[in-house]
């Protein structure tokens, strides 16, 4: 099967530092990806070269090959915001919007122009479906987001970044601010989610990796070290640093 | 790093090992109260298995409760689901010692003094506790060639059988009158057999821990 | 557990400690309530020596020679026309400078010179806007002595203050709701428009209020540029014209003819239009700040 997202020899520089070293690999279709390694290693800077959200970082440079479904995202001709609806992206913090709930989900379909209020109703609705939040919120759509707790406000923007319809869903230790519960169940729609999206996410929760992921992959200092299946690694990782890092006894 | 954590590693390794010491004693005992015909240690190794069940106890309660509190990954997974594993191998060679045990009171009891005992039990006997203690070792120091080696002491051990069923065979042939004494010993040696077989077993688990193959 | 255990002895503060804790405390309580004094004095002697002097025909009618009356409608409007007419130019050119250095600006050293440059513009004394001011509004581009031509060089004096409270506000909006907007594909403007903007409209309007209160209770660069005129007319012709102020109106009354009465009846009412401006404001900045947060599509 065609990856769907596949980088080779990448490497990423802030100023004159090199954050990302000749990083190679591919993302398939309809799996989760775990991207772990310790603060600093480069992996949530990985995961935002894969939506060009470091085009907002003065002073980055690239090279190498990033392609999503054969196109080369950092051609010059790429539009951005095409892009990003295609690889939708869920931050650490929650950041819903200061608006309604149903002006958060909205927000995405209206950008990219849809205006009919019966088509943003259907879309609303099986957004917070489809972040499994819709019954404890259907009552309160006008609301203000910013008024639920952080497990919920955090599902509101899985279904925010749901509502344009995404092919690709990129995560940020979206639970690492979260209770057990909250992560749990957002665990859970991570599991559900697969069915339809290309899932890569981002965690210092070990456990939340061997948990969630079907690929893992483990940075240290800006280089990819091993990747791979998730029981694989985290039963006989090929790399003693992978398992060193793993076993908690790095460094 | 995780220095609560390697402790509880070694101390389990510790009681592996002395639980691995433990059988191999009690192998030995069987085995010379078997020639001696002594009622006393053959009575004592059966108390002896008693401790090793109980020592299986506290190593899966420990495995246990590092499984919960440490959430293993990797190769310390492969070490405590080995040790888990492994136990219950120990815990069947002392079985199988008592097992022994009761035979060698049945056999005092019932033939006294005339009981001959074929030298190869003996020797097979003194293998299997090498082994048990050779596949522990191998654990414990995470090495691939012990567990090897003792794999290869367990055809040795096959073919120490094989000799002990003829030459029992030959004595029922020669004699009708010693027939259940050499059906007795012949269980006896399959006993034995059945403890290199474990040890067999805790030699690959050993090597599991390392390569992580099943 | 002992059985007999001894409670902690407290220690209590020693007496030197304890005068130095007391006198500052009543120091501290000095500086407060003399302030108040003063604030409230300033605001009673105002309104004691002002508010009788305010009548209908004060504020209804202009002056007159013939009747040898004082009204000061003509300054009134004069005043209303020029906030309008001034903010109506500093706004959208305030605002727009701010979002352009905030937000799309790269140069991080050209912007960090404009805040320079802006910060201490508006440290500089009025009197020398106005002169600029008449120089350069009244006869190089002239426009002559008009509220037009104050009204430019209110702009002037006031753009600092839009364009760094409008900046600071900017600022505030955190950055996830930028990269949220962003991560979803809105353009740069789109996301400005429907995410930041919103967030910062109460900073923006207190930009506004600073600005309007400036601009009621500037005299000294309007001396120089929009006249002393007490002629009433109609929005467009008045920007053309001359005309005086309530603060320049107060200057003229209480200087050139001597008429206190009306010079605090003019303070009063200064008084209460800064007061209903604040008010307002505030009203302004709640509404807009729930507006933002729980609009409804």
């Amino acid at each position: 099967m065609e990856p769907v997202l596949s980088v080779k020899g990448l490497n990423l520089y802030y100023g004159s530092t090199q954050a990302l070293k000749n990083v190679s690999i591919d993302l398939p279709e309809k799996q989760v990806t775990a991207l772990i390694g310790p603060s600093g290693c480069g992996k949530s800077t990985f995961l935002k070269t894969l939506d060009r959200m470091n085009d907002l970082v003065p002073g980055v440079t690239i090279n190498g090959s990033v392609q999503y479904r054969g196109l080369e995202i950092y051609a010059p001709d790429v539009d951005v915001t095409w892009l990003r609806r295609q690889i939708g992206m869920v931050f650490q913090k929650p950041n819903p919007f200061p608006m309604s709930i149903y002006d958060n989900i909205a927000y995405g379909p209206r950008t990219h122009g849809v205006r009919d209020r019966k088509h943003l109703d259907e879309i609303v609705e099986k957004s917070l479906r489809g972040a499994a939040i819709w019954d404890e919120v259907k009552d309160r759509l006008k609301k203000s987001a910013l008024g639920l707790s952080g497990g919920q406000q955090q599902r509101i923007c899985i279904a925010r970044a749901l509502a344009v319809e995404p092919d690709v869903l990129l995560m940020d230790e979206a639970t690492s601010a979260l209770d057990p519960i909250s992560t749990s169940k957002i665990e859970d729609l991570i599991a559900d989610l697969k069915n339809t999206y290309t899932i890569v996410i981002v965690t210092h929760n070990m456990q939340q990796a061997t948990r969630v992921s079907d690929k893992c992959a483990f940075f240290l200092l800006g280089e990819l070290v091993e990747s791979g299946d998730t029981g694989q690694m985290f039963s006989m990782p090929r790399e003693k640093r992978t398992e060193d890092y793993i076993t908690g006894r790095f460094g | 790093m995780r220095k609560t954590f390697d402790a509880e590693l070694l101390e389990l390794n510790e009681e592996l090992t002395g639980m691995a010491m433990a059988a191999q004693d009690a192998i030995d005992v069987v085995t010379k109260s078997l020639s001696s015909n002594d009622e006393a240690e053959a009575r004592s190794v059966i108390e002896m298995t008693a401790t090793l069940s109980q020592s299986e106890r506290d190593i899966e309660n420990r495995c246990l409760r590092l499984l919960l509190r440490q959430q293993p990954v990797a190769r310390d997974l492969r070490a405590i689901s080995a040790a888990m594993k492994m136990v219950t191998d120990l815990q069947r060679i002392g079985d199988q010692a008592s097992n022994i045990a009761e035979l060698s009171l049945l056999l005092g009891k019932r033939d006294g003094d005339s009981v001959v005992v074929p030298n190869d039990i003996g020797v097979m006997a003194c293998k299997a506790g090498l082994m048990v203690r050779q596949a522990i070792s191998a654990y414990t120091a995470r090495d691939v060639e012990t567990a090897h080696a003792v794999v290869n002491l367990d055809d040795e051990v096959d073919d120490l059988f094989q000799a002990v069923k003829g030459e029992l065979i030959d004595r029922v042939v020669s004699s009708r009158k010693n027939a259940d004494q050499a059906i007795d010993l012949i269980i006896i040696a399959k006993y034995l057999e059945r403890v290199a077989d474990h040890a067999v077993n805790i030699a690959q688990w050993a090597v599991f821990c390392v390569t992580g193959e099943l | 557990m002992p059985e007999h255990y001894a409670p902690v002895k407290m220690e209590p503060l020693s007496g030197r400690r304890k005068v130095f804790n007391r006198s500052l405390h009543v120091l501290l309580y000095l500086c407060a309530a003399f302030t108040c004094i003063l604030l409230v004095g300033i605001i009673g002697y105002i309104f004691y020596r002002g508010l009788p002097n305010i009548t209908w025909k004060l504020l209804s009618t202009k002056p007159s020679y013939l009747s040898d009356s004082i009204g000061i409608l003509p300054n009134l409007m004069s005043t209303l026309y020029l906030v309008v007419f001034t903010l109506l130019i500093v706004l959208p050119l305030g605002v727009g400078a701010a979002i352009y250095l905030t937000e799309y600006a790269k140069n991080r050293r050209l912007v960090a010179v404009i805040e320079f440059a802006t910060e201490t513009l508006t440290g500089i004394p009025s009197i020398l806007f106005g002169l600029v001011g008449m120089l350069f509004f009244c006869q190089f581009c002239s426009l002559g002595t008009s509220l037009r031509a104050g009204a430019f060089t209110l702009v002037m004096m006031i753009l600092p203050t839009i364009v760094r409270t409008t900046q600071e506000s900017l600022k505030a909006v955190p950055q996830s709701y930028r990269e949220g907007a962003l991560g979803l594909g809105s353009g740069k403007w789109h996301m400005i428009r429907t995410v930041v903007l919103p967030c910062s409209t109460d900073g923006i309007v207190t930009g506004c209020i600073l600005a309007v209160g400036r601009i009621v209770g500037e005299s000294a660069a309007l001396l120089f540029t929009a006249g002393l005129a007490h002629s009433l007319s109609g929005f467009f012709q008045a920007l053309s014209t001359p005309g005086a102020t309530l603060t320049v109106a107060l200057y003229v009354y209480v200087t050139e003819r001597g008429e206190t009465d009306v010079g605090f009846a003019i303070a009063a009412i200064l008084m209460i239009l800064t007061l209903l401006i604040n008010l307002a404001a505030g009203l302004i900045g709640r509404w807009l700040g729930k507006a933002s947060h729980g609009r409804s599509a």
